[in-house]
């Protein structure tokens, strides 16, 4: 089964404990969760990501690179399955500093704030498959993909320049 | 909030840093990151002047922040971004002291986001002089999905320890 792949912000958003928000209702989501699906256009970004997830660190890494500081990379992964039954999908260069990465870039089309919704409910849905990659792995990811060449050095954010120099 | 803002605010309080002004200090820029819209890997005006605040007032200004975080003066996501914020600081300035600050934080704190801001800031800082608190963190921790993640940052804090 292939997947969606898609940066969530902080997981923690989405923890099923509501103890720090005992106002929100047995299973409702809190609204920062959108901080993590900010949709432009009534597009979201995501990644197509393979069955045994072979290069997940790979986009992980190509991802931190568009930030201007390393710190953990917390996400969700949906079977596309799930994806293409309920929403559009369009396949669309990415805009990293890793082409191959980039040619594994789609935009879910077509999102009103109905469907971007529904889509917060489906990510909520697969809570198991939310995860965190800490830090120290990123950076490693990152120095990985550089050493590598999959990453070119000269399009990271001039901030991360000097830590991976 | 504008570097300019940052900078006046600065200015107005280091030449007299009692610790009344440190209060002051604190509570002005939280009040002020109240209107910042924090994304995860990305610095902003609220980092770049908590981390010169530390660097120019030193313990004291982590003493007042602790004392806010844990009195719950703030709201949570700035109280969960400081914590983060302060362990990913990449110099050694302070670094037991701001160590200190965020076990406390994750020992004390009653809410779920404070101690993952905790547990993150922990991870960034990497020391593995945090295991024994990380271990008390975790036994103590009631909510499955951090205690996994207190978990991940244990995990790396003892890989670093046998890196040593």
């Amino acid at each position: 089964m292939s997947y969606i792949f898609r940066g969530i912000g902080n997981k923690t958003w989405w923890h099923k404990d509501r103890s720090d928000f005992p106002w929100l209702g047995e299973g409702e989501l809190i609204a920062d969760i959108f901080k993590g699906l900010n949709a432009t256009h009534g597009s979201l970004s995501v990644y197509a990501v393979d069955s045994d997830q072979t290069y997940l660190n790979r986009i992980i890494a190509a991802l931190a690179c568009t930030r201007n500081s390393i710190q953990n990379f917390d996400y969700v992964l949906v079977p596309v399955s799930v994806i293409e039954e309920n929403f559009e999908l369009q396949e669309t260069k990415g805009n990293t500093a890793d082409d191959k990465v980039n040619e594994w870039h789609w935009n879910i089309i077509h999102l009103t704030s109905s469907k971007l919704n529904e889509l917060a409910y489906i990510v909520r849905d697969h809570r198991e498959s939310i995860s965190r990659l800490p830090e120290k792995k990123v950076e490693s990811a990152v120095r990985q993909g550089i050493d590598d060449q999959f990453i070119d050095f000269n399009r990271i954010q001039d901030s991360l320049k000097e830590k991976f120099t | 909030m504008s570097e300019q803002t940052q900078i006046a605010v600065l200015d107005e309080i280091l030449p007299e840093q009692s610790a009344q002004n440190i209060s002051v200090f604190v509570k002005r820029l939280f009040s002020m990151a109240e209107n910042i819209t924090f994304e995860v890997g990305m610095t902003n005006d609220f980092s770049e002047a908590l981390e010169r605040a530390i660097e120019v007032m030193g313990v004291p200004i982590l003493v007042e922040i602790k004392g806010i975080i844990l009195n719950e003066e703030s709201s949570l996501t700035v109280a969960a971004e400081t914590m983060r914020y302060i362990g990913n600081i990449e110099s050694p300035m302070y670094r037991a002291e701001r160590r200190e600050l965020l076990e406390t934080c994750l020992l004390n704190s009653r809410f779920v986001w404070v101690r993952d801001g905790a547990g993150l800031g922990l991870a960034s800082l990497d020391d593995p002089q945090s295991i024994s608190a990380l271990e008390i963190a975790i036994a103590k921790e009631s909510n499955q999905e951090l205690k996994e993640d207190l978990l991940q940052v244990l995990e790396q804090l003892e890989e670093t320890l046998l890196e040593l």
